[in-house]
């Protein structure tokens, strides 16, 4: 049977960048991501595509990942690395609030295991059970138990860095 | 039947309990309506599931749209029809090179800031010698960063000088002299009484309790309060790190007209909980925001506590965009200019 890729993209695309972007935190970058997993996935006939091309999204997620904290390894060698930190966003003072509400959250999401986060993000991203526990090695009864304790720990974890913020 | 376990709650509250075990949706259905404790519990997870998903959503990119299916790969068309062992290598090159970049810009980075340091050093020496022997620093001064190569630039005033160094922490602070008066940066203080002039540099990060400056324009590069988690919802003046004037305020001291005081207590270091404690609070941005002040030779008309201090410009990055390459470059050329247009020569 012969998959209507078009579709697919159609139907995946966004929730593979939400994904991509909550590994990565750069949209651009999860946006292209997102593209090359699609090109890459396409060579393929895979059973399932759209848990394929997440399969796919989530070993690129991995090597970015890798990729980064070489980098970033790099640019602190740099006496100038102020300046790379000027190359985000600037705040805008009536966002703060905003802002620093997502980076707690992003925060809690870096505090949770790379199984935690990925079975929660996958969810978040319209994965089935079924579809998780493919690409997660997990029996869908356990991607219940372990969505369960990251939903947990998520809330936990922003509950305690709001507190630690208030705090200050 | 035995308590739920948690896996089977959130399973339940997603729709997919019979994914996990066939018929588990009627079975827990009938667990429920006898057992109170996992209604409870059931409650306690459908809070917990909302919340999450409450706060996943607060980090979901806003307008991603799919583009055309058709444009799919053609930014890296060529790319995608190569092998993949080409495509590996490639990027491996492509790697390389930008690690390659990264080293020598570390290390010309390491060699400029050193002989900055070396410039600024000397520099300091030269204008504490010039102090002690009663000279016009006006006539003393040079510019480091035009002695270290950098592209010289016209001198803000007629005989004043630029000095331009980064703190460890990234905050630099710019004094355009004017008069007796000098400053150097890197949580550095400036003194000047008189004709005598003490130059210094304070380590990064430390308190500068006093300062006394007279007839300098004082160009401090930080960032405002709204950026500062913490810090003062009203904004108004720059929230800097400790050691760093954030706004700086005069008193007239007696029996020495013409030469002011900052008082200690009135240099605002940076700190969440308020203004004028010693705590560091996490730089954020340093360009976001700047004022320019002119020391005033008398108490200006409003009277004290900020007499002394005349606000000649206030720049703020929302509404005048930085180069990301080299904003203090742009920044200060924009100074400068403004410097020019508003106060003619400089004086």
């Amino acid at each position: 049977v012969s998959t209507d890729w078009a579709e697919v993209f159609r139907a995946t695309y966004e929730d593979l960048v939400r994904y991509l972007h909550r590994r990565l935190w750069d949209v651009e970058r999860a946006q292209d991501l997102a593209q090359e997993a699609f090109v890459r996935a396409m060579v393929s006939a895979p059973e399932n595509p759209r848990a394929w091309v997440f399969r796919i999204a989530i070993n690129l997620a991995k090597d970015e990942t890798r990729t980064v904290l070489r980098r970033k390894r790099h640019l602190t060698l740099l006496r100038n690395d102020a300046l790379a930190e000027l190359r985000s966003a600037p705040i805008p003072s009536h966002a703060l609030e905003e802002a620093e509400t997502m980076e707690s959250v992003r925060r809690a999401l870096e505090q949770l295991s790379e199984r935690d986060r990925d079975v929660l993000l996958l969810w978040d991203s319209g994965l089935s059970y079924a579809e998780i526990a493919d690409q997660t090695g997990l029996s869908p009864g356990a991607v219940g138990t372990t969505l369960a304790r990251a939903r947990r720990r998520l809330v936990d974890a922003f509950a305690a860095l709001e507190d630690e913020h208030a705090a200050r | 039947m035995r308590h739920v376990d948690e896996g089977q709650l959130h399973a339940y509250l997603d729709g997919v309990a019979d994914d996990v075990e066939a018929g588990l949706t009627d079975r827990l259905d009938a667990h429920f309506a006898q057992c109170d404790t996992c209604r409870a519990r059931l409650a306690a997870a459908r809070r917990v599931r909302e919340q999450a998903h409450s706060l996943l959503a607060r980090v979901s990119p806003a307008n991603v749209h799919a583009p055309p299916f058709g444009s799919l790969g053609s930014n890296r068309a060529g790319e995608w029809n190569l092998p993949l062992w080409r495509v590996r290598l490639s990027r491996r090159a492509n790697a390389i090179g930008w690690a390659a970049s990264l080293v020598l810009a570390a290390g010309l980075g390491w060699l400029a800031a050193g002989f900055r340091a070396e410039q600024l050093a000397e520099r300091s020496a030269e204008l504490e010698r010039s102090a002690a022997a009663g000279a016009d620093l006006r006539t003393a001064s040079a510019s480091p960063l035009a002695a270290a190569g950098s592209t010289p630039e016209p001198h803000p005033c007629a005989a004043g000088t630029l000095s331009i160094t980064r703190a460890a922490q990234g905050v630099a602070l710019v004094v355009l002299p004017l008069a007796d008066s000098v400053a150097l940066d890197g949580g550095a203080a400036a003194v000047a009484v008189g004709q005598r002039a003490i130059v210094r540099q304070a380590e990064p990060g430390a308190v500068e309790r006093s300062r006394i400056g007279r007839g300098a324009v004082v160009l401090a590069f930080g960032h405002d309060a709204p950026v500062c988690p913490g810090g003062d919802p009203s904004g108004g003046w720059m929230r800097l790190r400790p050691g760093v004037p954030a706004f700086v305020v005069a008193t007239p001291r007696e029996n020495e007209p013409g030469v002011y005081d900052v008082h200690p207590d009135r240099v605002y270091t940076g700190t969440p909980d308020g203004y004028g404690g010693n705590g560091a609070s996490p730089l954020l941005d340093p360009f976001a925001y700047f004022e320019l002040y002119r020391v005033l030779p008398a108490p200006g008309p409003d009277g004290p506590p900020t007499s002394g201090f005349a606000p000649l410009w206030r720049w703020e990055r929302e509404n005048a965009p930085l180069s990301r390459l080299a904003p203090a470059r742009q920044l200060i050329s924009e100074a400068r200019r403004h410097l020019r247009e508003r106060t003619g020569n400089g004086s």
